[in-house]
């Protein structure tokens, strides 16, 4: 993979932004919620980090938060990743804690605080995964690039639902995986689907 | 299309200028800064978001970056001086602090595991990156006791917990299961959904979907 350069930083209008598509990482609105306190307190110290084209490779939770407070402008920092993995490598990278934190020394920092001031922190305990593990699960972590040629089309199925059936739904998926030792949604839903269709 | 930016100027300051935050409760293992050495010579060298620092120098948000960045002999860094114009207590600095390692949202394990393959990293590049899977511990609960054994039971629960949250996504009042598989098996799964939709005679796979759940749910309270 080339190297990525790092261009500029400046402000962008909100509405030239596009979350990626690609993103693999989900946003909750609870954390949405907690940013936008924050960036209301302490204002934005960390830039949205986009490429060229206003495409957002990290920070879409505090896209949105913007977005909620009503602001028209983002900070960005604006790299040059032309090709789908120089993009991954940057969105990957900004969410890759070095480290983790010593729960001694943490307690030593807010021992003493009120409890309501820990309120919208969080903390890593450094629970990571390599890639290569994450290919591994997969079967395929050591093959050369080119073998993995054949694999390199993953489908997706997007099922929308209002939030009591939504409910209902997860709640069966998640007894067919406990009960037919499934590991994920997506086995779930096929065998349901091979017990139910026509 | 490139978009409109109005820049600013990075505010560039020696290493010299900057100081390690001693009370810092992040530590890093000479692996995990060995990642880090090579995330940044993936971009020239050169950080694409600043380190966080109060007016004395005190680096309070990439202390691993700072070490890194010295022992790569580099110069200068990009900086945010944190309480430029206005005063933090230490609440508001340990706030900023772990909020520069906290992450908002979580990993969709399979939707990460299909990006990384399309991504076609060489082993080199692919050796550079960790993803956490799992979700940061709530503060409160942490000083509450909760997170006491951080690699015992109560981390499992918050994996779990993770894991549940990961298949889907969220999105106002409505929320989607999200199917991921290799896309030469898409046909024999759009023809089972056909199979359903015939059956309980409804238009969309996620009507079908939720018609076989009720029926699964019907027939296991039995």
């Amino acid at each position: 993979m080339e190297k990525i350069k790092v261009l500029r930083t400046g402000y962008a209008d909100i509405s030239d932004l596009k979350p990626w598509g690609d993103n693999p990482r989900v946003v909750f609105d609870t954390d949405v919620e907690k940013l936008v306190r924050k960036i209301r307190k302490y204002g934005a110290y960390k830039p949205l980090v986009i490429d060229e084209d206003g495409l957002v490779l990290g920070g879409h939770a505090r896209l949105k938060a913007l977005g909620a407070i009503g602001e028209k402008t983002a900070w960005v920092s604006v790299v040059d990743a032309k090709t789908h993995a120089q993009r991954l490598f940057v969105a990957i990278s900004d969410n890759d804690a070095i480290g983790a934190t010593d729960p001694e020394k943490l307690m030593k920092l807010i021992g003493d605080m009120a409890p309501a001031d820990l309120d919208d922190m969080t903390v890593d305990f450094g629970a990571h995964k390599s890639v290569e593990d994450i290919l591994d699960e997969a079967g395929i972590g050591n093959e050369a690039p080119s073998d993995m040629a054949d694999v390199s089309t993953i489908g997706k199925m997007i099922l929308p639902f209002g939030n009591a059936d939504y409910e209902k739904v997860l709640a069966v998926l998640e007894d067919v995986r406990n009960k037919e030792g499934k590991a994920d949604h997506t086995e779930a839903v096929i065998w349901l689907l091979e017990q139910y269709a026509d | 299309m490139p978009i409109k930016i109005t820049e600013i100027e990075k505010d560039i300051r020696p290493l010299s200028s900057l100081k390690e935050w001693v009370d810092n409760p992040r530590f890093a293992t000479p692996e995990a800064l060995k990642r880090l050495f090579g995330q940044i010579g993936m971009t020239g060298d050169e950080l694409y978001k600043p380190l966080l620092a109060l007016s004395d120098g005190t680096v309070i948000g990439g202390n691993q970056r700072l070490r890194v960045m010295r022992e790569k002999g580099i110069k200068e860094a990009w900086v945010f001086q944190v309480d430029a114009g206005k005063e933090l207590s230490r609440t508001d600095i340990v706030s900023i602090a772990q909020d520069d390692n906290g992450r908002a949202g979580a990993y969709v394990e399979e939707s990460l595991r299909a990006q990384v393959i399309i991504a076609d990293w060489e082993k080199d590049v692919r050796d550079l990156l960790h993803a956490d899977t799992s979700l940061p511990v709530d503060m409160r609960a942490f000083l509450d006791g909760k997170a006491k054994d951080i690699a015992g039971d109560d981390r499992k629960a918050d994996t779990d917990s993770t894991k549940e949250k990961m298949d889907t996504y969220q999105n106002g009042d409505q929320k989607q299961v999200v199917l991921f598989f290799m896309e030469n098996e898409r046909e024999r799964i759009e023809m089972l959904f056909d199979g359903v939709k015939s059956r309980y005679e409804v238009d969309t796979n996620a009507e079908a979907l939720l018609a076989i759940c009720i029926d699964y749910a019907a027939a296991n309270a039995k």
